[in-house]
């Protein structure tokens, strides 16, 4: 049984594409069922997370309880809020969710509480898959020893910080948006380029020599 | 917009391919007005007898070069003797491989003035001054040439002349290879002359040869060339021209040096020419150099890394950063910032009628039009501020040609295509 990156003895690589039919077909309401289907282009489960040690096989694996960690690529940009919901409700099990759209990517994850989806849950919006907000789903510093639950919910408080920052800085974004619109609006105003045009005949009056 | 067909298609031409052109610049200097007034009054500085030391610093593409050029053709049209160089591997102030010689030689060899635009003027610089001397001789004493007195006279101009530049530096043997030029002059002795000028642009490489065919023990070399710059300015003026002004383009070559040691040797004789400039020791005479902002102001390996150069030209704390938008036009150093999204609308507007003149046509662009081309520019960028005139007249004079030779396509198909293509 392979073992992924980082070398944690209890993540398991599964790399096995989830049929969507059935999987949606668990949806029970219609609109939500047609969002589903027409936006998301495939689920692959990726890995899975255990506290057993020494899983020989795949079949194994995935009898045992843990945390799943599961791709999802997006034929066109779905709120990653309502996917989480979604997704919490089909699996009803400890799962972290990567939502991929052309260059762009947002987690989500869902920690049940109790027997039914009483769970926590939390994503972030979508953000540019660039390097300098990656945010690695292990970590082999502070999860080595750790329990399966113990790991998910460090998962949990990084995905919470992650949204936090995307927020802030698409509400900024915004503002930076708001106000290079004024400023252009002032910039290409007829009388900035009247000023504009005065200031360059001075200026070439100032560079000929009669 | 008075501007002939010839001087269109170098504006063009040249902009098109990522240059400055080197006529014409005035018809498209947009911006830039506190800069111009601050380089313009340095000028009226040199004409009357001062010095002038700018650096023009900004990023590649912001305007440097246009700057340079722009106040290179204005001072030539004022009567003075203009000459450039690009800094490069090959030449800087100083270097092992005789690079600063390699310097002074371009200097020399791109010396312009009003009757000689491009370059070489040199040689009809020193005829003129001849030229003027018997001039005055004629008009002054009624002798004419050929009369036995007139060679007498104008010798004597001539050497009161080279007399006066003994007492500068290096100013005896300057003075005797002018006076050799005039004695081949005077009896024809080609060959005199073209040795005379042979080391007035340090094409002399031993002293053994210049004391033989000019008798002077003295050659400029890599450690005197600034020397003999300084006395190039004094005898311009003494032939009729307002002075000497010196642009250096491409100043971040010596950013580029690899070893410490180089650098600083550089920024050493930078810090020579400054304080020659500014402590009133030069006269009639200008330098402007370019330079990048990191080159500049790199306090690693750039001029400010160099704690002499660093603590004259640093920015004062009233100016630092954004804290105020204000600049001090008196620094030595001008910074260049990008033209704003108004300035560029101006210039497009500019080049549409420049395009117009010379294909003949009338440029179907419209202000919705201009607007939509410089947001799309604009939003290429990552950082809108960093989008330099450079790259946006090359897309847009792509544009402009294309519509040109296409005129039955609709405007928008040749303009939203090009914005979506990105050239």
């Amino acid at each position: 049984m392979n073992e992924c990156r980082y070398n944690i003895p209890k993540q398991y690589k599964v790399d096995k594409g989830m049929p969507l039919e059935p999987l949606l077909g668990k949806i029970e309401n219609p609109k939500c069922r047609r969002i589903i289907e027409t936006g998301v282009e495939s689920v692959k489960w990726c890995y899975h997370i255990v506290d057993k040690k020494g899983i020989v096989n795949v079949a194994e694996l995935v009898r045992e309880s843990g945390l799943s960690i599961l791709e999802i690529a997006l034929r066109r940009q779905i709120c990653p809020e309502l996917l989480t919901e979604v997704f919490a409700g089909l699996f009803q099990r400890p799962i972290v969710l990567a939502y991929l759209y052309a260059d762009e990517l947002s987690l989500g994850t869902f920690l049940p509480a109790g027997n039914a989806m009483t769970g926590r849950m939390c994503s972030t919006d979508f953000y540019p898959r660039d390097v300098g907000r990656m945010i690695d789903i292990m970590d082999y510093e502070r999860d080595t020893g750790k329990s399966v639950a113990q790991m998910h919910e460090r998962i949990l408080a990084t995905i919470r910080q992650q949204k936090r920052v995307i927020m802030i800085e698409k509400a900024y974004e915004q503002i930076n948006d708001r106000m290079e619109d004024e400023i252009l609006a002032f910039e290409f105003s007829l009388e900035n380029l009247e000023k504009i045009r005065e200031d360059s005949a001075f200026v070439q009056a100032q560079l000929r020599v009669v | 917009m008075e501007v002939s067909r010839a001087v269109a298609a170098a504006i063009l031409n040249s902009l098109k391919s990522g240059v400055v052109p080197r006529v014409g610049l005035e018809y498209i200097t947009v911006g830039r007005r506190n800069e111009i007034q601050a380089l313009l009054q340095d000028v009226s500085i040199i004409e009357q007898g001062g010095a002038a030391f700018r650096f023009i610093e900004g990023q590649y593409g912001s305007g440097k070069t246009f700057l340079m050029h722009a106040l290179r053709n204005h001072v030539m049209e004022r009567n003075f003797v203009v000459t450039d160089v690009e800094l490069s591997v090959e030449k800087r102030f100083v270097g092992n491989r005789g690079q600063g010689l390699a310097t002074y030689r371009e200097l020399i060899h791109n010396m312009a003035i009003h009757a000689c635009p491009d370059c070489g003027a040199l040689q009809l610089i020193l005829d003129k001054w001849i030229g003027s001397l018997e001039n005055e001789v004629v008009q002054n004493e009624g002798l004419i040439p050929g009369h036995e007195a007139f060679d007498v006279r104008v010798s004597q101009k001539i050497y009161r002349i080279t007399a006066s530049m003994e007492e500068r530096v290096n100013g005896f043997d300057f003075g005797k290879v002018l006076a050799a030029y005039y004695k081949g002059h005077r009896s024809g002795d080609t060959e005199l002359q073209k040795k005379a000028l042979r080391w007035l642009y340090g094409e002399y490489r031993t002293r053994t040869e210049a004391k033989n065919d000019l008798g002077v023990n003295l050659i400029i070399n890599d450690d005197n060339w600034y020397d003999f710059l300084k006395l190039f300015s004094d005898f311009v003026v003494m032939a009729g021209y307002a002075g000497l002004y010196v642009c250096m383009d491409e100043l971040a070559s010596l950013y580029e040096i690899p070893s410490r040691v180089g650098r600083e040797y550089n920024y050493n004789r930078m810090l020579s020419i400054y304080n020659d400039a500014l402590q009133g020791k030069a006269s009639h005479f200008g330098i402007i150099m370019s330079i990048t902002r990191e080159a500049m102001e790199d306090p690693v390996r750039g001029v400010f890394s160099f704690e002499p150069l660093r603590s004259r030209l640093a920015s004062s704390s009233y100016e630092q950063e954004d804290a105020v938008r204000l600049r001090d036009m008196a620094s030595p150093i001008i910074r260049l910032d990008s033209l704003n999204p108004g300035e560029m609308y101006v210039l497009l507007e500019k080049l549409s009628a420049i395009h117009g003149i010379l294909y003949d046509y009338t440029p179907a662009l419209g202000h919705d039009d201009y607007i939509y081309f410089l947001k799309q520019q604009y939003a290429r960028a990552a950082q809108p501020e960093s989008t330099t005139p450079r790259e946006m007249i090359r897309s847009y004079v792509t544009l402009l040609n294309l519509m040109q030779q296409n005129q039955d396509v609709p405007k928008e198909d040749i303009l939203y295509m090009q914005a979506a293509q990105g050239n």
